[in-house]
């Protein structure tokens, strides 16, 4: 049950941030329609905003609210939390940010590339200029155009002295 | 060495002879005289009668003895005037003797002087022309050992000034590039932030994806 839950949760989040939020938002909303409003005073404020966690919400499969009672709903969210907490994700230095169609799409395509629920977080460093620079098991390894212009620099000063010289 | 000294009694010595004379001749006189006292002392114990003719035979013993004495005193002083005149005739030969001797033994020494003076100008002409010879060497010696040390230390010098200029010419045109470098990564990030496409950005992502996947950089 846990992995059915963890899966349709992740199936359209693609950071470690996001499922943690849309966890929260899932958890405030399991427990407001099973504790009803004395419920609200203890809930966590949502970090979302309020467009994004209805339409999120939206998508997801009604059934998947069957499974939570009085009981475990506590216990479920605590395994889930526990369960997207171990997933190692995938840091993405860009330069600028992403927008949510920009975010989901790179989602995509990690999944395509890694696998189910691979998951990454999205850090802004604007001096890459552009491309991206990736860590990994707190590996750093930069594939921006910053890189390749240190890669390159003798060339590229060779080119512009010469374009000078002119 | 010279034997100055004469085979003659000198000077000095005969006026010696001569006052040991005189001097016995004066202790004669007072013995003489002493010995008239005594007598006349007996001869006025003795009798006034006989006094006249102590006193005569005194007289002529006194007379007698004074006598005796300028004899000897004048003959004596006839002796030291030979002896005087023959000492000064020996010391006048001496001292002509010794006169000569000295020229020539003068002369032998200043022939031996000149002959040494000669002989050490030209032991010490020889000696300064070896020296000379030599300090003209040490010093032509000394100068190419110090010429060739100073183009040493000048090439040092300039090798090292050429270091420094290289070094300072590199670290200018490292701070020239990099400043270039700077420029061009700062306008790129202009342009870029402005010009770039989410679309061309996310293909330069999924690029640096495909590329860290290809290297097994993840895994």
């Amino acid at each position: 049950m846990i992995k059915d839950l963890l899966d349709q949760i992740l199936s359209q989040t693609y950071t470690q941030t996001q499922a943690l939020a849309r966890l929260r938002v899932l958890k405030d909303l399991v427990l407001l329609q099973l504790f009803g409003h004395g419920y609200k005073k203890q809930a966590n404020p949502l970090k979302l905003p309020p467009n994004q966690q209805t339409n999120w919400l939206v998508t997801l499969n009604q059934e998947i609210f069957k499974n939570f009672t009085k009981d475990n709903a506590y216990q479920i969210f605590d395994e889930l939390e526990r369960e997207i907490r171990t997933i190692k994700p995938l840091v993405v230095c860009i330069p600028f940010e992403l927008p949510e169609e920009g975010i989901t799409e790179l989602g995509q395509y990690l999944r395509k590339i890694f696998g189910k629920n691979f998951m990454a977080e999205i850090k802004i460093d604007p001096s890459l200029i552009a491309g991206t620079a990736l860590v990994w098991n707190g590996v750093y390894k930069d594939y921006s155009i910053r890189n390749k212009i240190s890669d390159n620099r003798d060339q590229i000063l060779h080119i512009i002295k010469e374009y000078l010289k002119k | 060495m010279l034997n100055l000294m004469p085979n003659h009694l000198s000077l000095e010595q005969l006026i010696f002879v001569l006052t040991v004379v005189i001097f016995i001749a004066v202790l004669l006189l007072i013995a003489f005289w002493l010995e008239h006292q005594k007598y006349q002392k007996i001869l006025e114990l003795n009798s006034r009668a006989s006094l006249q003719e102590a006193r005569k035979k005194s007289s002529s013993i006194i007379h007698k003895a004074l006598l005796h004495a300028q004899k000897i005193l004048g003959k004596a002083g006839t002796e030291s005037v030979e002896l005087i005149s023959e000492t000064q005739a020996v010391k006048e030969r001496l001292e002509a003797q010794y006169k000569s001797e000295f020229a020539k033994y003068f002369e032998a020494l200043k022939l031996i002087g000149e002959k040494a003076q000669a002989e050490n100008q030209a032991l010490i002409k020889q000696q300064a022309d070896t020296l000379f010879i030599k300090f003209e060497k040490d010093l032509s010696a000394f100068l190419a050992t110090t010429e060739q040390k100073s183009i040493t230390a000048m090439e040092a010098e300039l090798k090292n000034m050429r270091q420094i200029i290289d070094e300072y010419k590199r670290a200018q045109l490292g701070i020239i590039d990099e400043n270039i470098i700077s420029m061009l990564e700062r306008t790129l990030s202009l342009v870029m932030a402005k010009k770039i496409t989410l679309k061309d950005e996310l293909d330069l992502v999924y690029e640096a994806l495909d590329k860290a996947k290809a290297e097994k950089f993840i895994v």
